[in-house]
């Protein structure tokens, strides 16, 4: 009985997951269709037709390439993005796999998968793969930096302002979100933090969605690993989008006024809240990503080229100290 | 944290993570050697000789001796080279308690 039903648990994990990645490669056809040259509904099944399309093409790898890694490394990355995928509540308040959404773990296998990645392209041996894990490694470190530097300073902020919970859990944050009352500058430095984050998710926004590669770039690599690295590149900007919409989401909209009357929980207001969730994800993928990312190289591109570096870590330290701010305030009081 | 391991639902919580992200790993490794046996029989090959960069990923005796030399070496020798020493014991405590405080 108890393999049975863990059984249950694994296939409803992989199901939840099945379900992210047909929402991510919807987001994505919605992207192209929105911003792509073309406004005809096809266009939604467009990445889907690509990954298809390159999946069914001969294997093709430069003569320089190592074969295991720049064959299977796509794959493997791929499937370290899933753990984090199971630990995000798409569909329950509870993740199906968690510790209470461990960020340590999220943060571990984002690395795995982004080391994978990076080794696969790196393995290639040419030139103008060098120069993308190179690309990839850089992109992956600002990320990561303005994340790490978002949850340690929205945690200082909890423990300040007395919120009990364990400081590495993702619930914990959408918890602080819910039930403190929260001073502007915090505000002002979790919208500096979302902007820095969706601005820098490692992808080249292009018309027709996330593209990996630049134009013409690797074209010595082809078939299925390429088409697993494309798909890699759609979920992981999904999940990091959805990570950072569940924990800035207003999870009180729909629940507070029936959960009273009920004296338990609606399941039905969880249902609608869980609605708008995946809503606002597939919103943020489509229109704050590529605003922010844009309004970001727009920023870099008005500074002289040596300086273009400059608003990065200048904006990562302001968004800090708003929230340091914000915490020393309720200290003092 | 210390009860969680000691009931074994922190390793089992660990286990359930590397679980899922062996058995999609295998498949889709299986789907990309399937893949490759299907097409050609062979991997296709591109003559890609003008942009060879001469060295393979694996080659990590010459790695690491480009990586002492460009910088591990002007570390040692720069002016503040305690300040760079500094942030790297820094940061390899900050690793440490993260680590130690999740367990691994």
């Amino acid at each position: 009985m108890y393999v049975l039903s863990m059984m249950l648990k694994y296939l409803c994990a992989w199901l939840l997951m099945l379900a992210t990645l047909a929402g991510a490669l919807f987001a994505e056809g919605l992207y192209s269709l929105l911003y792509g040259g073309s406004r005809r509904l096809s266009q939604l099944t467009a990445p889907l037709r690509t990954i298809v399309v390159q999946a069914r093409k001969p294997v093709i790898l430069p003569d320089t390439a190592r074969f295991v890694p720049s064959l299977y490394g796509p794959a493997l990355a791929f499937a370290a993005l899933l753990p984090i995928c199971a630990s995000i509540p798409f569909c329950t308040v509870i993740p199906l796999l968690d510790n209470g959404g461990d960020l340590m773990q999220i943060f571990e296998f984002a690395l795995l998968s982004e080391v994978l990645g990076v080794a696969a392209v790196y393995s290639l041996g040419t030139i103008s793969g060098d120069a993308a894990a190179k690309r990839f490694v850089e992109e992956t470190l600002c990320t990561m930096t303005i994340m790490v530097a978002c949850f340690a300073s929205l945690a200082y902020y909890f423990e300040s302002a007395g919120l009990s919970g364990d400081p590495f859990s993702l619930n914990t944050f959408t918890t602080g979100m819910r039930t403190l009352s929260v001073p502007w500058c915090v505000y002002a430095g979790i919208a500096v933090f979302v902007f820095l984050i969706l601005s820098r998710t490692g992808i080249h926004d292009s018309e027709l969605g996330c593209a990996i590669f630049e134009d013409g770039e690797l074209v010595a690599y082809q078939g299925a690993p390429r088409a697993i690295l494309y798909l890699w590149a759609i979920f992981k900007v999904f999940i990091l989008t959805a990570l950072v919409t569940h924990t800035f989401f207003p999870w009180g909209l729909f629940q507070s006024a029936s959960a009273s009357q009920e004296g338990g929980i609606s399941w039905r207001m969880q249902t609608l809240n869980f609605v708008f969730f995946w809503l606002a994800v597939v919103l943020v993928r489509v229109a704050l990503v590529p605003l922010c990312s844009r309004l970001f190289d727009k920023m870099c591109g008005l500074l002289p080229k040596k300086l273009a570096w400059l608003p990065l870590p200048l904006f990562t330290v302001a968004a800090v100290l708003l929230v340091v701010y914000g915490a020393s305030l309720i200290v003092i009081e | 944290m210390l009860h969680e391991v000691a009931t074994g639902f922190y390793v089992w919580n660990v286990l359930s993570w590397l679980f899922i992200f062996v058995i999609t790993g295998a498949v889709l490794c299986l789907a990309v050697y399937l893949s490759v046996r299907t097409r050609n029989g062979r991997i296709a090959h591109v003559h890609a000789a003008s942009e060879s960069r001469g060295m393979q990923l694996w080659d990590l005796e010459k790695r690491l001796r480009g990586f002492r030399d460009e910088y591990v070496r002007p570390c040692l020798t720069a002016p503040h080279w305690h300040v760079v020493m500094l942030a790297v014991i820094a940061l390899l405590l900050f690793a440490a308690v993260m680590c130690g405080g999740t367990g691994f």
